[in-house]
């Protein structure tokens, strides 16, 4: 399996992070699509296949955690890593129990982030080629 | 007729044979022996008052006086059924205080006077004394009479070996049958029982001698008594009335045989201090009246047979012995002589113990405890009561000896009972006057005593011819208006009427006005009431004492109370005494008694020790034993002596009362901590609250605005993290171009623009706010700042903000607090907020308008409006409709107050169909404040 195979859905209702995040993994060779809030991202997962979600919390348009819920029932095996600013938002243990790969405190590590996802990447790729032979 | 052996072994053999009765009877006793305590015995008792005198002299009087002997038992027959009420109030008082004897009484009640006590002590041993010698003169005589030939009686045939074996013998018998125990309150069941044997021995002798003179020697009482005028030489020298005077002389007999039945110590001793049962008196009450008929019925028989049978006259005192000897009666001879013996040693008996407990308690132990050389005889107590006992007979022997058959003897019946007549006045008293004093009672007893001795003793002495005649004739100084018998004046009566009528009237004179001059000390009206009130049943008190604190350490008490009473008894007794008094109280178990309980216990053991020392001595041993502190003295008298000196109530009624008091005292204390623990509680609790209040609205503005904080400059903080990580990946790709590269850098550059505004809006909302700092500033400026902080949260909830900054009237400068200020707007922006987060609709409009001087604000928002009827509550402190944990309640009052300051003002929009504040604030221009 190719990076450019492994699509990255990135939502956020603040641009400039869409932005920056976008050119970031479209440089790590990733395929990357965005929405700017919870319900424009389910209509990408509705019709595209998507491999890694990363989502912000509160955004007007649909939040992180409603988006959290209905991906986990249209693909649970989808992985996500949810994106709070620290302050009155889901917890990690709440996140992870309702489905989340990983929750980041912003301002994020954005080295660890490009580690979470390669690692999702490897493991997609090995159990691929396991259903090939 | 008989030999001095035969009369001495008779003697022996009846005396052994008593002794037998009272071991018996005393053994027997324990074991709830009912004889001894029948009314009947105690009935018997109270005929010691028929002494050798009454056996052997009545026959005597009779003969020399007619009938006036029977004034000598008239007198007891009226006191008997009248003052039986006196008695029996003697008796319960006798019971609760342990009342060891006439004196004892006297000084109980007069304040436990040491001093009443010796004066009272002094006139029995005065009185007494003569009375006993002429008892042991009675069986000397008789005994001389028993062993010579008729008519030649003479006690110089006896020799001194035989009045010494009489006093050897009175002195055993009293010893054994009366002061063997200590505990004289105790009473002496043996003694009792051997005095009614000798009562009825005596009784039966008289009235064996009477049918014998009466029925054999005679033809019968009718015979005898038709055959009267023949020896008598007219009617006067039988009736002996006359005149006025004899009529007195007749009703002072009556009076003196009255009292005497009473006030004699030792018809007190048996009446009172031997009583086992109140009921007894009622008894006794008939059945003594009838023994006194009994042993005078044949009196006049007897009398009349002895000047028939022509017996000299002046033998008639012996006649009842004489005439069943002249007729060779040995055995009715030597039961009459049995008889007299019986009446004589049965009053040496009673009398000597009356007066050896009297001199020992009264006079010897007061004076013992005063003299240090001498305390350790209080020990001896025993020993002493022994001593004093054979002095006392001792000493009546020998005055009988020294004195002989001389006036003064004789005549010492009567003076005997105008000595005890001396102790009424004090003693009915005491019973029925509540105010009678300790004073009044030394002036009665020290008056009557001195004009009974004057008047009675003296001419007594002087007839017996140890003093001057004159003194007799002539009075004191010479002076006729002095003479002893017939004082003040008082001529031509007889000496006993004189004697008692001024006695009497100096005694009760003296009584009345020392008591009415010199009044009661309060704790001598206690015991007044007391013994006027004489209630019935002497209860333990068994007060309640529960909620009075047990304070006092009983074990030191007891080490005091031991050295005390080892003072009087050994160790055995000490240990039994204190042990049997803690029980009564229930207290033997505790370690720790409280303060009324200890007096209780005191005045218990005080009871005891009078028993054995008297109520004087004793209450002067405790007292005096510092067996309360002066603290603890303090605090019982405090309580005690105002309210009793107030209320006249009696120990027991105070100990309730103060128990009463105490409980409610305690009860109030408990209430009022009670009160104040709920007042405190309150407090603390609203102290509380308010600062809960307080902090509470600080956290969570401060948490809300930190979690507004966190929110705004986190997304920004991300986007420059971000950018870096993007920047370092284009040139590890080699993608980077100076174009990308200007075009990041400058995004950076705007996000921390972004930044730094909210911290400046963090910097002006959070700025001190204790003091006013007014300057001019623009409402641009201030609405920047407000909006900088909470648009992230609004843009984040989809909340549209209406606002047009770029209106001028936003650069009209207002002169203002720009922190309270901007507070003021955070404030109200934030309620927005709350108010809308969950509709479906969310947006908030703020309008800027101008009104002459002042901008109107308003800040409306898609709520549906304040409710009417809380309108009016929303700027109350406090006032929130917010969920609990949300709102303090806070912001609106102090919002208003702040605006309220700035000259301007703080309302809602009645008018709106939404929730719509206005502010109204006042402005000026910078150069109007210049000028």
């Amino acid at each position: 399996m190719l990076k450019s195979d492994f699509v990255l859905l990135i939502v956020d209702d603040e641009p400039q992070i869409r932005e920056v995040l976008t050119q970031y993994f479209e440089l790590s060779d990733y395929a990357v699509e965005s929405a700017s809030g919870g319900r424009e991202a389910l209509d990408i997962v509705r019709k595209k296949k998507i491999n890694f979600i990363i989502s912000d919390v509160r955004m007007p348009d649909g939040d992180g955690e409603e988006l959290l819920d209905e991906v986990r029932k249209l693909h649970p095996d989808l992985p996500i890593i949810v994106m709070v600013t620290g302050f009155a938002e889901i917890s990690k243990a709440e996140a992870i129990k309702r489905g989340a790969l990983d929750l980041l405190v912003k301002p994020i590590n954005i080295n660890f982030l490009e580690d979470l996802v390669e690692d999702e990447f490897q493991r997609a790729s090995q159990s691929e080629g396991s259903t090939k032979i | 007729m008989f030999n001095v052996a035969t009369v001495i072994t008779t003697i022996f053999a009846y005396v052994v044979g008593l002794f037998a009765i009272a071991y018996f009877t005393e053994r027997r006793d324990d074991k709830g022996f009912k004889l001894i305590n029948s009314p009947l015995i105690y009935s018997l008792s109270l005929a010691v008052y028929c002494t050798s005198w009454t056996f052997y002299g009545s026959v005597g009087s009779a003969s020399k006086s007619g009938l006036i002997f029977i004034t000598i038992y008239l007198g007891p027959m009226i006191s008997m059924t009248l003052w039986w009420s006196v008695l029996r109030k003697l008796v319960r008082i006798k019971q609760r205080l342990r009342i060891t004897s006439i004196v004892d009484f006297i000084s109980a009640r007069y304040d436990k006077s040491e001093g009443v006590g010796v004066i009272a002590a002094c006139l029995v041993t005065a009185g007494t004394m003569p009375y006993v010698a002429l008892q042991l003169k009675a069986i000397v005589k008789t005994m001389s009479v028993m062993v010579s030939d008729v008519g030649q009686a003479d006690t110089e045939i006896l020799g001194s070996s035989t009045g010494l074996f009489v006093v050897g013998l009175m002195t055993l018998c009293t010893l054994f049958f009366g002061v063997r125990k200590l505990d004289s309150s105790e009473r002496h069941p043996g003694m009792i029982l051997v005095l009614a044997v000798e009562c009825i021995v005596k009784l039966v002798a008289f009235l064996c001698v009477g049918f014998f003179v009466t029925y054999s020697l005679n033809n019968g009482f009718d015979n005898l008594i038709s055959k009267m005028p023949e020896v008598m030489d007219d009617a006067y020298s039988f009736v002996g009335i006359r005149d006025l005077k004899d009529v007195l002389t007749w009703m002072t007999y009556l009076i003196l045989a009255s009292s005497a039945i009473l006030f004699l110590p030792r018809q007190f001793h048996v009446a009172v201090v031997e009583n086992s049962q109140e009921k007894h008196i009622k008894t006794a009450k008939w059945l003594f009246p009838l023994y006194l008929i009994l042993i005078n019925l044949f009196v006049l028989p007897i009398t009349i047979s002895g000047k028939l049978a022509g017996l000299d006259a002046s033998l008639a005192d012996t006649f009842v012995l004489l005439l069943p000897i002249t007729q060779g009666q040995t055995a009715l001879s030597m039961l009459t002589f049995i008889g007299g013996f019986s009446a004589a040693m049965g009053m040496i008996m009673i009398a000597t113990v009356s007066v050896a407990t009297i001199i020992t308690n009264h006079i010897l132990i007061p004076l013992f405890t005063r003299v240090d050389s001498l305390k350790f005889l209080t020990k001896h107590l025993i020993k002493l009561r022994w001593l004093v006992a054979s002095l006392f007979i001792i000493g009546s022997y020998s005055y009988m000896k020294i004195v002989g058959g001389k006036y003064a003897l004789v005549a010492m019946g009567m003076v005997s009972f105008a000595a005890a007549l001396q102790f009424a006045p004090v003693i009915i008293g005491s019973l029925y006057w509540k105010k009678g004093s300790r004073f009044g009672a030394y002036s009665a007893l020290i008056l009557g005593a001195t004009i009974w001795f004057y008047t009675l003793v003296i001419p007594a002495f002087v007839k017996s011819g140890w003093m001057k005649s004159s003194l007799l004739n002539e009075g004191l100084f010479g002076s006729r208006f002095l003479r002893p018998e017939a004082l003040f004046g008082f001529e031509g009566y007889h000496h006993l009427t004189n004697a008692v009528l001024w006695t009497m009237i100096f005694n009760i004179g003296g009584y009345v006005l020392g008591s009415i001059l010199f009044p009661q000390s309060n704790s001598e009206k206690r015991i007044a009431k007391e013994f006027v009130e004489a209630l019935p049943h002497d209860e333990i008190n068994t007060v309640d004492l529960e909620g009075v604190e047990d304070t006092i350490d009983l074990s030191e008490k007891k080490v005091i109370l031991e050295g005390v009473l080892n003072s009087y008894y050994n160790d055995n007794q000490v240990r039994e005494i204190i042990s049997s008094s803690l029980e009564k109280f229930k207290v033997d178990s505790k370690e720790k008694i409280s303060l009324p309980r200890l007096s209780d216990l005191l005045e218990e053991i005080e009871k005891v020790l009078a028993g054995v020392i008297g109520t004087a001595a004793a209450h002067q041993a405790i007292s005096s034993a510092n067996l309360l502190s002066k603290n603890e003295k303090d605090e019982l008298s405090k309580v005690y002596g105002d309210i009793m000196a107030n209320m006249m109530i009696s120990p027991r009624e105070m100990n309730k009362k103060i128990i009463l008091f105490q409980e409610r005292e305690k009860m109030m204390e408990q209430q009022t901590k009670i009160l104040e623990n709920t007042i405190q509680k309150r407090e603390l609790e609203l102290e509380e609250q308010k600062a809960i209040a307080f902090h509470a609205s600080k956290m969570s503005s401060l948490g809300e605005m930190a979690g507004g904080i966190a929110h705004e400059i986190n997304n920004p903080l991300a986007i420059i993290a971000s950018s870096i990580g993007l920047m370092r990946k284009m040139q590890e790709k080699g993608k980077m171009t100076p174009e990308k590269f200007n075009n990041i850098l400058d995004n950076i550059n705007a996000t921390l623009e972004r930044v730094s505004k909210i911290i400046s809006g963090l910097r002006t909302v959070s700025r001190r706010t204790d003091e006013d700092d007014f300057r001019f500033i623009t409402m641009l400026d201030m609405m920047t700042d407000v909006l900088g902080l909470c648009s992230e949260k609004f843009k984040n909830y989809g909340i549209h903000i209406d606002i047009n900054l770029e209106d001028p009237l936003y650069q009209i400068e207002l002169y203002c607090d720009q922190v309270q200020f901007s507070q003021v707007l955070v404030n109200l922006i934030s309620n927005s907020y709350d108010a809308i987060e969950m509709l479906e609709e969310k947006w908030v409009k703020i309008r800027l308008e101008q009104r002459g001087n002042y901008l109107i604000l308003s800040i409306e928002d898609s709520g549906k409006g304040i409710p009417k009827e809380i309108k009016e509550k929303i700027f109350q402190p406090f006032y929130t409709s917010k969920p609990i944990g949300k709102g303090t309640g806070l912001g609106l009052s102090i919002s208003k107050k702040i605006l309220e300051k700035h000259g301007g003002s703080l309302e809602i929009d009645n008018e709106s169909k939404n929730t719509r504040f206005i502010m109204t604030i006042p402005f000026k221009d910078r150069s109007e404040e210049a000028s």
